[in-house]
């Protein structure tokens, strides 16, 4: 009996010891890492760069049915080499907060949020309770559960907060140091600071995990009248704005902005822009009364620079886990009062340098490429509800854009790739006659006109259209 | 090793082969099953992202002249259909691929069909399922792949696997000691059966096992129970033998001595001594009445000798059993001086034997008749019949109470120089007693010493 437990344990054990002698790897580059060894590859070292030659301007036309796409754009080419680098979307650091907050609370009181007291959560949940008694109204477009089932979590989450209200709330006054919250959505930290008064309010939201989108730092001075808008905004040439008061204070703000902020950024493009409402959209025009300046900057790498979008859009790639990752986007509108507004998105810190010098390919040949693929991006095949849809390239540069680490798709992390980036507008005319500027840059979304955005963006070193959307 | 073990070591070793087929039966079919459904998809999947991006791109890249341009397209249409799992080489050229493999060195599909081509197996530690086939556009061969890590299905395949093999090893281990319980339990009344039968061979002939429910094992105590009791019967039956055999010798060799003696004492005095003719006739009827005695002993041994056989009984009217004794008895009564008075009352026929009961009565008769002394007056012997009952009374000399309890063993005589002396060989009450019990009777005494004695049979 011993005899025959001793045979099936050695038995069993030998069938378990047996595997196959595993394969010898056969590990090849994924696409990125052969891209970035194409990258890597220098003609010259970095003193001696000449850059790629291009046109002055490129210009293109073509139509498809009632699509048509137009290019008299300006070709701009840094005088400086593209480099390669590594970033990663870790929001802002506390010194740079510091440095803005003092200079856009100009000295003023901004308070903290105000922490709900006990006295205040009872008062809130009496009153709900009220409410859930009461019922909704009749003329509410929901039904009596979705009322109570919303009042009800209301109260949950004061009783919740409840536990760990203080007595009393005595307002507090922030000097800039972030609070550290956990995001309800990772369970990691993130770094938020809030604060405002009557006239002025900072918000910085950091996810220095990077594993969260939406980093942001915004800034607001109220006004008390209408707000700007970019329903006729223009873009100016800032050449010819040199003499003009406003331009000059609002490049004076702008860069007492950009040194707090510390990282190297430069003006990319300048709009004048009123406080008029949305234009002739709804047929009724009105007179503006105040103007300012829209100032969108670019960030700097080496003396490059780096793609931007205000619009902040990014889609989310059904056939992948990835966060959507914008691409940063730094705006300031700054009137004859100062500045009215600083909305600083999607920023990124850049972190190790894979190629100071990138290999591009000529112009010429990306020419070829948007030229083909701009109709093939903006075809009218499943927009059969739009009755016209006008492209037209403004500008064209040669960037750096984001585009995320491969096979990562927990973290916000990414290359800045030198790309020919193509700026420009969408009008767009429906079926129904609305006719409205929007931006789909590559058809990430619709809103109202905000200004030019990117349109297009191929890879500079393959030429691979690239989505700044999804960041791939 | 014992019969317990051995039905459960076998019972078990096929509980664990049927387990063990069963659970590789079902895992070759559920690892075949979810294999080809894997693999199923994966060629769905690349089917489908082939024909969309050939499709494309022969659509886009008809008009194209520039080669970045066409290159760019192809990518982009690659792309638009492709995840993570695509893979587009064109020649040793990987236009899109988002893994570390090369899958062309492993899924080499005929570049003269459509056909795809799939490979399953490992890769760099871990499993990796490869469909890729060729497609063309214009001019250029592409190689379409899909590279689909599946080392999550071999683990899940291998956590099944164990989790079968726990479970049978559980199962077989919990079957094989409920087994060996079952079986403990079941063969233990062999194992007191066993005991039991050592028992009686070493002379417990009265060891029985206990015996409950109704299967094979309960059937071989009530067959062993049997069995002893008719061993521990016949034994009793021929130890009884055995013990009447000895008496019989005993009795017969004790018994004879003292008549074949004087047979033979009177034979040498007719033989050699000068007798005188009354001499001689005493001598001749010495040997006659020691012959007649002898004869008289044999005869009541061998009666009880054969009451062991059975008895055959038949209805008998008790006033034709009394005359019948009456008559037999007479000669030696009247030769003693004895009366015998017979009163029947009311007695139904009985189922006896006539002979036997004859025998029994008579004895008790004679003995009555042998009770009184030569010198005694209304010497009489009252034999009576009634409802299932016979009664022998006299009034002579009595039976002590230390003599009652051993009257009726054979050869025994309460003073055995008068019982030889009146021709008593003292087994004249055994065989009463042994035809009383042949009967089923019960027998019983009443006596005084001087007042007399009542011998009572009670059917």
């Amino acid at each position: 009996m011993r005899k025959l437990c001793i045979f099936i344990l050695i038995f069993l054990l030998v069938c378990v010891g047996c595997q196959p002698t595993p394969e010898e790897p056969l590990i090849v580059p994924k696409d990125q890492e052969l891209m970035l060894e194409k990258a890597a590859a220098t003609q010259a070292p970095a003193e001696v760069y000449t850059p790629p030659a291009a046109p002055e301007r490129w210009t293109f036309d073509q139509e498809n049915g009632n699509f048509t796409y137009h290019a008299d754009a300006a070709v701009s080419v840094p005088a400086v080499p593209l480099p390669t680098v590594w970033v990663r979307a870790e929001g802002v650091p506390q010194g740079t907060v510091y440095r803005l907050f003092r200079l856009l609370s100009q000295g003023e009181g901004l308070k903290l949020p105000h922490v709900q007291t006990k006295a205040e959560i009872e008062e809130n949940i009496r009153a709900y309770t009220e409410l859930l008694e009461k019922g909704p109204d009749q003329d509410a477009d929901m039904s009596k559960e979705e009322y109570d089932e919303g009042l009800l979590q209301e109260i949950e989450y004061l009783k919740e907060a409840y536990e760990t209200a203080p007595e009393t709330s005595p307002d507090r006054v922030s000097d800039g140091t972030y609070e550290v919250e956990t995001s309800g959505k990772t369970g990691t930290d993130m770094l938020v600071l809030s604060a405002s008064n009557l006239n002025r309010e900072i918000s910085v939201h950091s996810f220095p995990q990077a594993d969260e989108r939406s980093s942001f730092a915004y800034y607001r001075h109220l006004r008390g009248r209408s707000d700007y808008s970019m329903a006729n905004a223009r873009r100016m040439d800032a050449a010819a704005m040199q003499d003009d008061p406003l331009y000059q204070k609002t490049m004076g703000q702008v860069q007492a902005v950009l040194e707090a902020i510390g990282d190297p950024f430069e003006v990319a493009v300048i709009y004048l822009i009123d406080d008029a409402a949305y234009g002739n959209v709804d047929g009724i025009v009105h007179d503006a009364e105040h103007r300012a300046l829209c100032v969108d900057c670019r960030r700097l790498v080496n003396g490059a620079p780096a793609a931007y979008d205000v619009s902040g859009a990014a889609r989310k790639d059904p056939k992948s886990y990835a966060i959507p990752w914008p691409v940063e986007s730094l705006r300031l509108i700054v009137d004859e009062e100062g500045i009215v507004s600083v909305n600083w998105k999607n920023m990124v810190t850049v972190l190790e340098t894979v190629s100071p010098v990138t290999n591009l390919l000529p112009f010429d040949q990306i020419a070829a490429v948007a030229e083909k693929m701009l109709p093939i991006l903006y075809n009218p095949t499943g927009w059969e509800d739009l009755k016209s849809l006008n492209i037209d390239i403004s500008h064209v540069g040669l960037e750096l854009i984001r585009i995320r680490e491969q096979n990562n798709t927990a973290e916000l992390k990414g290359l800045l790739v030198p790309a020919w980036v193509f700026y420009g507008t969408i009008q767009m005319t429906e079926a129904s006659g609305f006719q409205d500027y929007a931006n789909y840059g590559l058809k990430s979304g619709y809103d109202h006109y905000r200004g030019e955005e990117i349109l297009l963006c191929l890879n500079a070193v393959d030429g691979s259209v690239i989505d700044p959307l999804l960041g791939y | 090793m014992k019969l317990r073990h051995r039905i459960s070591l076998l019972a078990g070793a096929v509980l664990l082969l049927v387990l063990l087929i069963c659970a590789g039966v079902l895992l070759l079919y559920a690892r075949r099953t979810i294999l080809t459904l894997t693999e199923d998809q994966a060629r769905n999947k690349q089917s489908a992202l082939a024909a969309s991006f050939a499709s494309m791109a022969r659509y886009y890249a008809a008009d194209t002249d520039s080669d970045a341009a066409r290159e760019s397209l192809i990518r982009y249409c690659f792309a638009r259909f492709a995840d993570q799992e695509g893979v587009l080489l064109r020649g040793d050229d990987i236009l899109y691929s988002s893994v570390s493999v090369n899958p062309g060195e492993y899924a080499q599909p005929d570049k003269q069909s459509v056909a795809a081509a799939l490979f399953r197996g490992p890769v760099d530690g871990r499993q990796l399922l490869i469909v890729a086939s060729y497609e063309w556009v214009q001019a250029d061969t592409y190689y379409v792949g899909l590279v689909r890590d599946i080392t999550e299905v071999y683990d899940a395949i291998g956590r099944l696997t164990r989790l079968f093999l726990l479970v049978c090893g559980l199962g077989v281990g919990l079957g094989m000691g409920l087994l060996f319980f079952v079986v403990k339990r079941s063969t233990a009344p062999l194992s007191r059966l066993t005991a039991a039968t050592g028992e009686i061979a070493a002379g417990a002939y009265d060891k029985r096992v206990a015996v409950s429910g109704r299967d094979e094992v309960s059937d071989l105590g009530r067959s062993f129970n049997q069995m002893a009791e008719a061993v521990e019967n016949r034994i009793d039956a021929l130890t009884a033998q055995n013990e009447r055999q000895r008496l019989f010798i005993g009795g017969v060799s004790h018994e004879f001595k003292t008549p074949l003696a004087a047979i033979g004492l009177h034979g040498e005095l007719l033989e050699n001594a000068k007798l005188s003719p009354a001499e001689r006739a005493d001598s001749l009827r010495h040997i006659r009445r020691s012959g007649a005695y002898m004869n008289r002993m044999i005869q009541s041994l061998m009666e009880l000798l054969l009451l062991d056989q059975g008895i055959e009984k038949e209805e008998t009217e008790p006033a034709a059993l009394l005359s019948a004794v009456a008559e037999a008895a007479r000669d030696g009564l009247s030769a003693r001086g004895v009366t015998l008075i017979t009163v029947c009352e009311d007695a139904a026929p009985l189922p006896l034997n006539p002979t036997l009961m004859t025998s029994l009565l008579l004895n008790l008769v004679e003995n009555g008749a042998r009770s009184y002394d030569p010198e005694d007056r209304n010497k009489t012997v009252t034999l009576r019949a009634t409802d299932r009952c016979f009664e022998v009374s006299d009034r002579g000399r009595g039976i002590p109470a230390q003599a009652q309890k051993h009257i009726f063993e054979p050869f025994y005589r309460v003073d055995k120089a008068r019982s030889r002396k009146q021709g008593g060989s003292g087994l004249g009450l055994a065989l009463v007693k042994a035809i009383a019990d042949a009967h089923g009777a019960a027998l019983s005494l009443d006596s005084q010493p001087g007042r007399g004695t009542t011998f009572r049979i009670t059917f």
